[in-house]
C-alpha cells in the first residue's frame, strides 16, 4: 500500500483511488491492534504457546541473607527438575530465571520488571522476606502477573488489595502466637505462668506478632512483668538479660529476627537466668540452634514454624528425601517454603491448562492445594487460612506438638530445665 | 542497689570490649590521622580465622589470637605498602575511600572463603559467669576486657619506651625533623600499620566467642571503634580505653534506665555532645603550640 | 673538608640554587650570610640530603654525597639543626637527645646513656631537667637540647641553620658559647646566619650569597670590613655577582 493512498489529502481524481486507501488504513490499524494485543505480556496469554515454560524470579543470592536464600534457592531448582522429570507443566518444561539483588529491594524491583518487560517470563515465583516481596509484589500487581511468594509473611504485606498476590505458608505472622495460647489455654490454671516478660527486636516479622502474644495471654491473667523493643543493630543483650532477669518472669516471649535470638539465650545463660517456658520466634527452628547455645540448653524452648520434615503431609517425606539426595543435607525451612511455593503454581497451571494470569489467581482463590505444609487455601488479599504449627525441642529433636494433625509426639514439656553448664 | 551495680559492671565490661576492638584504630587514625575503615573487616578476618583453628584443631580463640598476630601484621605491612602509602601521596583524605573499598572487597573474600553461614566460637567460657554476691560477671567479657588491659598496656610501652615509639612519635609529629635523625616516616608507617593489624588479632578473637558473625558484622565496628577513637581524643591509647568503658557504661544505663530502644543510639550522641563541649576529646590535653623559635 | 662545587638545586621547578661553589676547611667556624631568598637555607638542606641537588657535585673528606639519603648522610659524619621544628614536642628532654643516635641505637643502651652523661656537662639542662617534655621550652632551651642532640653521633660536621633565630640577648650568648664548645671538641661547624654581626663575630671563614649563587668568600675578618657587603645586602651590583634579582 503506498502512501499516497494512506494520505486523505488528495486531488478529485486520487479521491476515487484515496477512499480504496481509507479502506487499506482501516484494515491495517485493524491489523496493528489485533496484532498489539496477541503480544502484550501484560494480560493473561504469553505470546508464545509452545517450547520451555520461563519462571522469573529475583533472589538475594549475595549479601547479608544470602545463606538463608541459598538453601532457598534449592528448594525450587528441586520442585522444577522433579517437574519437568514427570513431563513439564501441561506439556512444556520449565526453566527456572533467577536474577540476584544482594538484598537490596530497589534492585529486586527493577529485577522483576526486567524479568517481566524485557525477558518476558511466562510466569513469576517470589522471593525472601517481606522487604523484598512488598515492593516485588506491587510490580507484579501492575504488570497484572500472578506472584505466590514463599516467605516474607508479614501482615502489611496483605492489606494492598492485590488479588494476585499469594502466601506459600500455613499462616501469616498475625497467626503466629495461636498455637502457643491455645496449649497455654489447655493447660489447668495452677499449671498456667503466672507472669510473663516480651522482648523483640523492632522488625514487621517479629514485633506485631510478640503484640499478639501480649494482648492474648494478658486476657487470660497472665501478668506482664517486663515489655520491651530493641532496635534491630542491638548486639549486645546482657543487660536486657539481667532486667528481664531481674522481673523474674515464669515466661518468657522472644520476637527474634536473625542472631539476636542465639545472643538473648547467651544472655540469659550468662545471667544464669532460666524461665520455666521460653517461646522464641525464628532462631529455634535453625540446625545450629543446639550448637550455638550449648546442646542441652534448647530442651523445651518453644518456636512457631511453617514446615517440619516429619509432618505426615502427604509428599512432605518423599520432598525431605529427594533433597538430601541431590544436595547433600538436609532441607531447611526456607528450602521447603519455595518448594511449595512451586506446588502452588503447579496446582494451577495443571488445574487451569493454560498461562493466563487472572485465571489461575481466579482458580487459587477458589480452591484449596495440597502441599508439604498442608493443605493451603487462601481469602480474597492471599492471606492463607491455615495455621502454623508450634514446636518444641525435645531431646535433640525439634518435635512438632501442635495442631494435632501435624504432630509428631503427643508429649509437651512443661517445664524448662535450667541451663546447663 | 544491686541492679545499678549489676548495670555497671556489664556497662564497664562491654566498653573494654570496644575498646579491645578500638585499638589497632587509635594508632592509624591518632598517629596518622589515616581513617582506617578496613578495622571491621580486619576484626570479623580475625574472627574467622580463630573460629578455623578453633574448628579444625580445636584451639580456643585467646590463643589462637596470639598465633594469628604475625600473619595479621603481615598483612598491615601489606595494607601500608601496596595501598595507603600511594594513595596518601595522592592525597590525604582518598585514604578513606580506598580502605572503605577494600573493606568491601575483604566481605566477598571472606564469604567465597567461609561461606555465609553465621559462626561463632564455643569454648567453655563462652556462657559461664562468676559470681560475687548475687552479681553476675560473664566471663567471656571478662577475658575480653583482659586481653583489652593487656593489649593497651603492651602498645602503650612501644610507644612510649622503644626506639620504634619513639620513632613513630617523632615521625607523626614533624617528618622533616624526623628525616634529620634518619627516621624514615615510610618505614614508620609500615610499621605502625602492622602494629594496628596485629592487634585487631585480639579484637576478632573476643569477637568470635562473644558474638554470632557473618561476613558483613563489619558494618557495626567500623562505626562504633571510631566513635571510640573520637571520643578518646586523637592518638590516646590510654584515653581510647577509658572511653571505650565510658560508652559501654553509657549504653548500659541507657539501657536499664531510660529504654531499651536507645541503648544502639549512644555511642552517637556522646560524640555530639563531648565533641561539642571539648572538641579534642575527653582525654587528650591540648599541649602548648609548637612555636616558630 | 666540605667540597661543593656548581651546585644547582631547586623546589618544584624553581631553582633556588644556581652554581654554588663552597669550601669549608676541617676544625673551622664557618658562616654563610645573605639576604632573603638567597638560597642560604637551601645549601645546608642539599648538604644533609632533605634536598637533591640537580646538578654539581658535594663531597665530605673525598666521599660524595650529593642525592644520599638522610640516614647515609649521618652516617657519614654530617648533622643538621633546621631552622625551625627540629625538636619532637611530644617526646621528653632525654628522649630528644636520644634520638639523634637514632641510626646507631643498636649498639646498646649503655653506652647512649654513657654519652647522654657526657652531653650533660656541656649542656646542663640535660641534667637538670631530663623528663620535661620538650614542648615546655623555651626558644634558647630548645636550642640547646637540638645542639646535644646534634652531637649524640659525635659528628665530623655540624650544620647550624640560623641558630639564634628568636632568640633573647642573654640567650644568644649562651648559643655562642655552646657553638665554641662544639668547635672546641673538634667539629667543623658550617652556620647560616641572618644575625650577621654575630655570625662574623663567631666565625673563621664567611661567605657572602645572593639569589642563589656566591657573591663573596673570605675569612670573616676581611668580609667583616668588606665595604660591598651592605651592597649585597641591599641589593646595588657588587664586584663579582649579576644584578640581584
Amino acid at each position: 500500500m503506498s502512501e499516497q493512498d494512506a494520505r486523505p489529502r488528495q486531488r478529485p481524481s486520487k479521491w476515487v483511488a484515496g477512499r480504496r486507501g481509507i479502506a487499506a488504513v482501516g484494515v491495517a490499524t485493524l491489523a496493528t491492534m489485533v496484532l498489539a494485543a496477541c503480544s502484550s505480556s501484560n494480560s493473561g496469554s504469553s505470546g508464545n504457546t509452545s517450547g520451555p515454560l520461563k519462571i522469573g524470579m529475583s533472589l538475594p543470592l549475595t549479601g547479608p541473607v544470602a545463606d538463608v536464600s541459598k538453601s532457598g534457592y534449592e528448594g525450587y531448582r528441586l520442585w522444577a527438575s522433579q517437574v519437568n522429570a514427570s513431563g513439564g507443566l501441561i506439556g512444556r518444561q520449565v526453566t527456572l530465571k533467577v536474577l540476584d539483588d544482594g538484598f537490596q529491594p530497589a534492585q529486586s524491583g527493577s529485577n522483576y520488571t526486567r524479568l517481566i518487560t524485557q525477558d518476558k517470563v511466562d510466569l513469576l515465583l517470589g522471593t525472601f522476606s517481606s522487604l523484598l516481596n512488598a515492593p516485588d509484589s506491587a510490580i507484579a500487581a501492575r504488570q497484572g502477573m500472578l506472584y505466590i511468594e514463599p516467605s516474607g509473611g508479614a501482615a502489611t504485606l496483605f492489606t494492598r488489595g492485590f488479588k494476585n498476590l499469594f502466601f506459600a505458608q500455613p499462616a501469616t505472622t498475625t497467626d503466629l502466637p495461636n498455637q502457643f495460647v491455645e496449649w497455654v489455654t489447655s493447660l489447668p490454671a495452677d499449671q498456667r505462668p503466672k507472669t510473663a516478660a516480651y522482648v523483640t527486636q523492632d522488625d514487621p516479622s517479629a514485633s506485631p506478632a510478640v503484640a499478639i502474644f501480649k494482648t492474648k495471654l494478658e486476657a487470660l491473667g497472665i501478668r506482664t512483668v517486663y515489655n520491651e523493643t530493641y532496635a534491630p543493630e542491638e548486639s549486645n543483650f546482657d543487660t536486657i538479660a539481667a532486667a528481664v532477669s531481674h522481673a523474674s518472669p515464669e515466661l518468657v516471649i522472644h520476637g527474634a529476627v536473625a542472631t539476636d535470638g542465639v545472643q538473648f539465650v547467651r544472655s540469659l545463660e550468662k545471667v544464669s537466668f532460666s524461665p520455666k517456658m521460653l517461646f522464641q520466634t525464628k532462631s529455634p527452628s535453625d540446625e545450629t540452634y543446639p550448637s550455638a547455645i550449648g546442646t542441652k540448653n534448647a530442651q523445651a524452648v518453644f518456636t512457631s514454624v511453617a514446615w517440619s520434615p516429619q509432618a505426615k503431609y502427604p509428599g512432605n517425606a518423599e520432598f525431605v528425601a529427594a533433597y538430601t539426595k541431590m544436595f547433600g543435607h538436609a532441607p531447611s525451612e526456607d528450602a521447603a517454603n519455595s518448594y511449595t511455593a512451586g506446588q502452588v503454581l503447579a496446582a494451577a497451571v495443571k488445574a487451569v491448562g493454560r498461562i493466563d494470569q487472572k485465571a489461575l489467581a481466579d482458580w487459587l482463590h477458589s480452591h484449596t492445594v495440597d502441599t508439604i505444609v498442608g493443605p493451603l487455601k487462601w481469602d480474597s488479599t492471599g492471606v492463607p487460612q491455615g495455621t502454623m504449627l508450634l514446636a518444641q525441642w525435645q531431646n535433640g529433636t525439634l518435635q512438632i506438638v501442635a495442631p494435632k494433625s501435624a504432630a509428631t509426639t503427643q508429649e509437651v514439656l512443661n517445664l524448662k530445665p535450667a541451663w546447663a553448664s | 542497689m544491686t541492679e545499678l551495680l549489676q548495670t555497671l559492671i556489664f556497662g564497664a565490661l562491654i566498653g573494654g570490649v570496644y575498646a579491645l576492638m578500638a585499638t589497632g584504630l587509635t594508632l592509624t587514625f591518632g598517629v596518622m590521622k589515616i581513617v582506617n575503615m578496613t578495622q571491621g573487616a580486619l576484626l570479623v578476618l580475625s574472627a574467622y580465622l580463630c573460629y578455623s583453628l578453633w574448628v579444625h584443631f580445636g584451639i580456643d580463640p585467646i590463643l589462637g589470637a596470639f598465633l594469628i598476630t604475625a600473619p595479621m601484621g603481615l598483612l598491615g605491612v601489606a595494607l601500608y605498602k601496596l595501598v595507603i602509602e600511594r594513595v596518601q601521596r595522592i592525597d590525604h583524605g582518598l585514604t578513606i575511600v580506598a580502605t572503605f573499598a577494600l573493606a568491601m572487597i575483604a566481605e566477598g573474600l571472606i564469604a567465597l572463603a567461609w561461606g555465609p553461614n553465621t559462626r561463632a566460637t564455643t569454648p567453655p567460657y563462652f556462657n559461664r559467669s562468676f559470681r560475687i554476691g548475687s552479681l553476675v560477671v560473664p566471663q567471656a567479657q571478662l577475658y575480653a576486657c583482659l586481653l583489652a588491659i593487656g593489649v593497651t598496656v603492651v602498645l602503650q610501652l612501644v610507644i612510649k619506651r622503644s626506639w620504634l615509639g619513639y620513632a613513630i612519635t617523632a615521625a607523626s609529629e614533624n617528618p622533616e625533623g624526623a628525616r634529620l635523625v634518619g627516621v624514615e616516616p615510610v618505614r614508620v608507617g609500615a610499621w605502625i600499620f602492622a602494629i594496628s593489624v596485629a592487634s585487631t588479632a585480639f579484637g576478632g578473637a573476643a569477637l568470635s566467642f562473644l558474638f554470632q558473625f557473618v561476613p558483613d558484622s563489619q558494618d557495626v565496628w567500623i562505626g562504633l571503634t571510631l566513635s571510640v577513637v573520637i571520643l578518646g581524643g586523637l592518638g590516646s591509647l590510654a584515653g581510647a580505653f577509658a572511653a571505650g568503658l565510658l560508652l559501654g557504661v553509657a549504653e548500659a544505663m541507657t539501657t536499664t534506665y531510660v529504654s531499651v530502644r536507645w541503648a544502639t543510639a549512644v555511642p552517637t550522641l556522646m560524640i555530639l555532645i563531648v565533641l561539642t563541649i571539648r572538641p579534642q576529646g575527653l582525654f587528650t590535653r591540648a599541649t602548648r603550640q609548637d612555636l616558630a623559635t | 673538608m666540605i667540597h661543593i662545587d656548581g651546585l644547582w638545586a631547586g623546589y618544584g621547578g624553581l631553582d633556588i640554587l644556581r652554581g654554588v661553589d663552597l669550601k669549608v676547611e676541617q676544625g673551622t667556624i664557618n658562616c654563610i650570610v645573605g639576604p632573603n631568598g638567597a638560597g642560604k637555607s637551601t645549601v645546608l638542606k642539599t648538604i644533609s640530603g632533605i634536598l637533591a641537588p640537580r646538578a654539581g657535585s658535594i663531597a665530605v673528606d673525598g666521599v660524595q654525597l650529593g642525592g644520599e639519603p638522610p640516614a647515609a648522610i649521618l652516617r657519614a659524619g654530617v648533622v643538621q639543626v633546621p631552622q625551625r621544628h627540629g625538636l619532637f614536642t611530644k617526646l621528653t628532654v632525654r628522649e630528644n637527645v636520644l634520638m639523634g643516635a637514632y641510626i646507631i641505637r643498636r649498639r646498646g643502651r649503655k653506652q647512649m646513656d654513657g654519652r647522654y652523661e657526657e652531653l650533660a656537662e656541656i649542656f646542663p639542662l640535660l641534667a637538670e631537667r631530663p623528663h620535661v617534655l620538650a614542648g615546655s621550652l623555651s626558644g634558647g632551651q630548645r636550642r640547646m637540647v637540638e645542639f646535644a642532640r646534634a652531637m649524640m653521633l659525635d659528628p665530623k660536621i655540624v650544620l647550624l641553620d640560623e641558630p639564634t633565630l628568636g632568640l633573647d640577648p642573654i640567650s644568644l650568648a649562651i648559643i655562642r658559647d655552646s657553638i665554641l664548645v662544639m668547635n672546641g671538641a673538634g667539629t667543623t661547624i658550617l652556620m647560616v646566619e641572618q644575625n650577621v654581626r654575630f655570625g662574623l663575630s663567631l666565625a673563621h671563614h664567611a661567605t657572602v650569597m645572593s639569589a642563589g649563587s656566591v657573591a663573596l668568600a673570605g675569612s670573616a675578618q676581611d668580609i667583616a670590613d668588606n665595604p660591598h657587603l651592605m651592597d649585597v645586602f641591599f641589593g646595588a651590583a657588587s664586584p663579582r655577582t649579576e644584578p640581584a634579582a
